[in-house]
């Protein structure tokens, strides 16, 4: 995600014209963080539309004391969490299907074999996440992934941080079994 | 050291591996790894672990094609209630600032003759208590 300064600050004064440019730019992302928190693409599409929605009314609230992209992300996982709450209120049934969804090509290598290679890992990381219990998937996608702090993600999950910690390193070992011949081949 | 000692050292060494990141390895699992190929394999395991899930970020997956649409739709429509309301609020804002003034001012007056009625009763028991005391001497 790479949103301009200027398009934030365009925001912040309510430009419309800025906002477009800026759900343009960064929906997909918001998208993907969503998606591998909840687990399914209709969820993930309701969390992205309302971050943007919520994002009408906090843009202001953005100092750029942080990078833009990882104000976003907390902002993106706190309405996710959200959903998931209410989502286990309600005792919804989850539809897991990673088949449903695809990485968008990347443009990191010059190299094709290459390319497709990282590709594929990625996309089997992707797969074995979604695979995970939903408590140890939250943890390991805001910690592993986007690289949240502890704190943030205990305060999010309203869990102390030594649980999230456990959730952490057991989420790892399931991965690392799921994915031992890849991660062997690395 | 016998076969099952190693075993034992593997076990203790491997609780860790998941935490590798977050804490430093105690002497004498970094001693084990010196000998273990099998414990060193697994800590690498680890560590390409976190680096896939670390370039996980920057792999987007896409998002349907009709999503970009809707939200753009939602916020707009979203927009737009939200200066209706506020129009609204600025609008009742002013009303309300008129009506408070005109209280303010009502009040103002209300306690002025409220004020000076008072001030008129006083004056006026006064004398007649003067007057009922002469009239009983």
């Amino acid at each position: 995600m790479d949103v301009p300064d200027s398009v934030i600050k365009a925001c912040q004064e309510g430009d419309q014209a800025a906002f477009e440019e800026l759900i343009r730019l960064s929906h997909a992302s918001v998208y993907s963080l969503s998606l591998r928190i909840v687990g399914n693409p209709e969820d993930a599409a309701e969390v992205t539309q309302d971050v943007f929605i919520k994002l009408l009314r906090v843009i202001k609230q953005f100092r750029g004391e942080a990078k833009f992209s990882t104000w976003l992300y907390r902002v993106t996982s706190n309405v996710a969490i959200t959903l998931l709450r209410r989502r286990s209120r309600r005792n919804v049934e989850v539809r897991m299907e990673q088949e449903d969804w695809s990485l968008m090509p990347a443009a990191d290598s010059s190299d094709p074999a290459v390319a497709a290679e990282q590709h594929s890992l990625k996309a089997r990381l992707d797969s074995a996440i979604a695979s995970l219990p939903e408590d140890y998937r939250t943890v390991v996608v805001m910690k592993d992934v986007y690289g949240m702090a502890f704190e943030e993600i205990a305060g999010q999950l309203g869990i102390q941080e030594g649980t999230a910690r456990v959730r952490l390193f057991r989420a790892r070992q399931k991965l690392r079994i799921m994915l031992h011949d890849e991660l062997a081949a690395e | 050291m016998s076969e099952k000692a190693d075993a034992m050292e593997c076990v203790k060494a491997r609780e860790l591996f998941p935490a590798f990141d977050e804490q430093k390895f105690p002497p004498e699992v970094l001693g084990h790894l010196e000998g273990c190929e099998e414990c060193k394999a697994e800590l690498s395991e680890f560590r390409a672990l976190s680096a896939g899930l670390g370039s996980l970020a920057t792999a987007d997956i896409q998002p349907p094609s009709w999503l970009l649409g809707a939200i753009t739709e939602r916020v707009a429509e979203t927009a737009r209630r939200r200066a209706v309301v506020e129009g609204a609020r600025r609008q009742m804002g002013r009303v309300t600032t008129g009506a408070s003034r005109q209280l303010g001012e009502h009040r103002v007056a209300t306690g002025s003759a409220l004020g000076l009625a008072m001030l008129a009763g006083a004056l006026l028991f006064g004398r007649t208590r003067k007057h009922g005391v002469k009239a009983a001497a």
